[in-house]
């Protein structure tokens, strides 16, 4: 482990798709035990900025953990240190929720290696703390959309990475289903990972995330902690919508009477 | 401590586990009873023991053919399936047969010039036909690659499989009309289109043995990066799966596998779809469950095809081809509106 205090470090990332820079010259650090939060409207670039720094896209600049540079690791070391949960998993198989959750030990067992007992107690930790062990024995397809994303949290977390990518987990979650995913995120967060999660509401942010990273248009416009990205002017600028405080916990629209 | 969860949780899998054992067993007894049926059934009585060792030889030939243009169509099966996500994939919906069949249509006219010296030979000649299958099916595969790369919708890759398949069957026609001029070579390539075991010799096993068993290891060797890959090849990278590797081993190991059985056996259709699918409520869907079980019960069922088609009471021999598609064509439906019904899953 490296003794510098930022975990993951990504400095000026720019990613290209065709000939239009659709990541420009993002940087940021996360520590152990915090949440970033990526916001911006949508086609900001906050997902692609994701697949970038979990090594799946080609990008320039630098992203790091401690002190290495994780395009000189290979595939199977990475994968057990940055954990990737895209919005949408193209999974629907049949497969028993205990098998999905083993496949994030891939990348510690290979393609012929039976369980060791670390690869079991990983998935059986994996499995408890997202509340899925009660699903182990059902098949995928027959869970519901929350499970479902509560099992594939699961099987990134039985990879063993202490960088977690999430890319809005809590889309078309209700509310208390997202609530007790955020409960969850801050616990992963207390024990040591570091986590980065691409969000839609700033509510949700304010109440998760412990810094912001607002983009638009793949540009950087605000990072830093939370409370000073999603500020109302900010706001204002990116989505040229006007919020108002309205109490502690967060912001409401301002309705068409106020000033 | 006992947990209770992980209790039921292990008792379940392990269901699972004696459910794929008892599958295990019932394929094997199945393909060497249909074997053994096979032996005993043709033209030519056994009892007769001046003929009976001839034609038994002749029989065993035929019955291992059979088995490993079955087994072989199969395994490439649950490859294709698994690699575009997609469980009415198969290399006969994919025009991957279709492919072989032109390769092996060229092959004998490139076997034809050689015979008659206007061309020097490479190789013996009879390793030209399973190559010729072989990179048949190969380029008809990287042809679908390179246009399902952009399109990865389900529908939309069967209807460019069809329409491959639809444009090299075509060529493959417009070759053999033009090879009539010859008689020997227009023989030749009516017999091998139609798909086939009756004039399969040893030489052709014994080419094709080798690849088959080198196919389907293949397969199980890949089978859990494959597993991986049904969550898409994103988060299969993401969990560390070395994605471009795996994408071009399965599609070197179909064509190796489609073309060693197309070169055995002809265009035989549907085989790679039905087996796979009714395999997985017994073995599960994980791939290296599932390889061996389609090896045993794709080479049992061509044997059992082989030998209605023999059975049938008509004046020649009805082409296998033509038997696996019978049975196969209501199967492959009834998986499509099932898949439109969200009911079938890879």
């Amino acid at each position: 482990m490296s003794s510098s205090p930022a975990l993951l470090r990504v400095a000026d990332v720019c990613v290209h798709r065709g000939p239009r820079m659709v990541v420009q010259h993002i940087s940021f650090e996360v520590e152990r035990g915090s949440v970033l939060a990526v916001l911006g409207p949508n086609g900001a670039g906050k997902s692609t900025l994701l697949r970038a720094v979990a090594g799946l896209l080609p990008y320039s600049g630098t992203v790091s953990l401690g002190d290495q540079d994780i395009g000189m690791l290979p595939r199977k070391t990475l994968a057990s240190r940055i954990a990737f949960v895209p919005q949408r998993s193209l999974l629907a198989s049949r497969m028993r929720v205990r098998t999905v959750v083993t496949q994030g030990r891939y990348a510690h067992r290979g393609r012929f290696g039976r369980g060791s007992p670390t690869d079991d107690a990983a998935v059986q930790h994996a499995l408890s703390i997202t509340r899925a062990d009660e699903l182990a024995d059902r098949e995928f397809t027959a869970l519901s959309y929350g499970e479902q994303r509560r099992v594939l949290l699961a099987r990134a977390l039985a990879t063993g990475a202490d960088v977690l990518l999430l890319d809005e987990p809590t889309a078309s979650l209700d509310i208390a289903h997202a609530l007790s995913f955020f409960a969850l995120l801050r616990t992963l967060a207390r024990d040591g990972r570091c986590v980065v999660i691409v969000l839609h509401q700033l509510d949700d942010a304010r109440r998760i995330a412990d810094q912001g990273l607002l983009m638009h248009g793949g540009r950087s416009v605000a990072a830093g902690d939370m409370r000073d990205v999603v500020t109302a002017k900010h706001v204002q600028d990116v989505y040229a919508v006007r919020l108002v405080e309205a109490d502690a916990l967060g912001f409401r629209l301002s309705s068409e009477a106020e000033p | 401590m006992v947990d209770p969860t992980t209790n039921r949780v292990e008792t379940r899998l392990a269901r699972d586990a004696r459910r794929a054992r008892h599958a295990y067993l019932v394929l094997g007894a199945a393909t060497l009873t249909v074997s053994l049926i096979a032996l005993g059934v043709g033209h030519g009585s056994l009892h007769d023991s001046h003929l009976r060792e001839t034609l038994l030889s002749l029989r065993a030939v035929r019955v291992a053919a059979a088995f490993l243009t079955g087994a072989g169509l199969a395994v490439a099966g649950v490859l294709v399936q698994g690699l575009f996500r997609n469980p009415l994939a198969s290399p006969s919906v994919l025009g991957t047969t279709a492919g072989a069949s032109l390769g092996g249509q060229a092959a004998l006219v490139a076997f034809q010039l050689v015979l008659a010296g206007h061309a020097p030979s490479l190789i013996r000649p009879a390793l030209l036909m399973p190559l010729g299958c072989l990179l048949g099916s190969f380029a008809s595969l990287l042809i679908l690659l390179a246009i399902a790369k952009r399109h990865t919708d389900l529908m939309m890759l069967l209807l460019v499989g069809f329409i491959l398949s639809s444009l090299l069957l075509s060529i493959g026609d417009f070759i053999m009309s033009l090879a009539q001029e010859t008689w020997e070579l227009g023989r030749a390539m009516v017999s091998f289109v139609l798909g086939g075991l009756g004039n399969v010799g040893a030489d052709q096993v014994l080419v094709g043995f080798p690849l088959m068993l080198a196919g389907i290891a293949a397969a199980f060797f890949w089978g859990r990066p494959l597993d991986l890959m049904l969550s898409g090849e994103e988060e299969a990278a993401s969990l560390g799966v070395d994605v471009p590797a795996v994408r071009v081993w399965t599609v070197v190991w179909t064509s190796v596998l489609t073309g060693a059985a197309v070169s055995i056996g002809g265009n035989v259709g549907f085989v790679g779809l039905i087996v796979p699918h009714a395999l997985r409520p017994f073995v599960g869907v994980e791939h290296r469950k599932l390889v061996p079980a389609a090896a045993l019960a794709g080479g049992a069922f061509v044997v059992v095809c082989d030998v209605v088609s023999r059975a049938l009471p008509t004046r020649s021999e009805v082409p296998l081809g033509v038997v696996t598609g019978l049975l196969g064509a209501p199967v492959f439906l009834s998986l499509l509106l099932r898949v439109a019904r969200g009911e079938e899953h890879v």
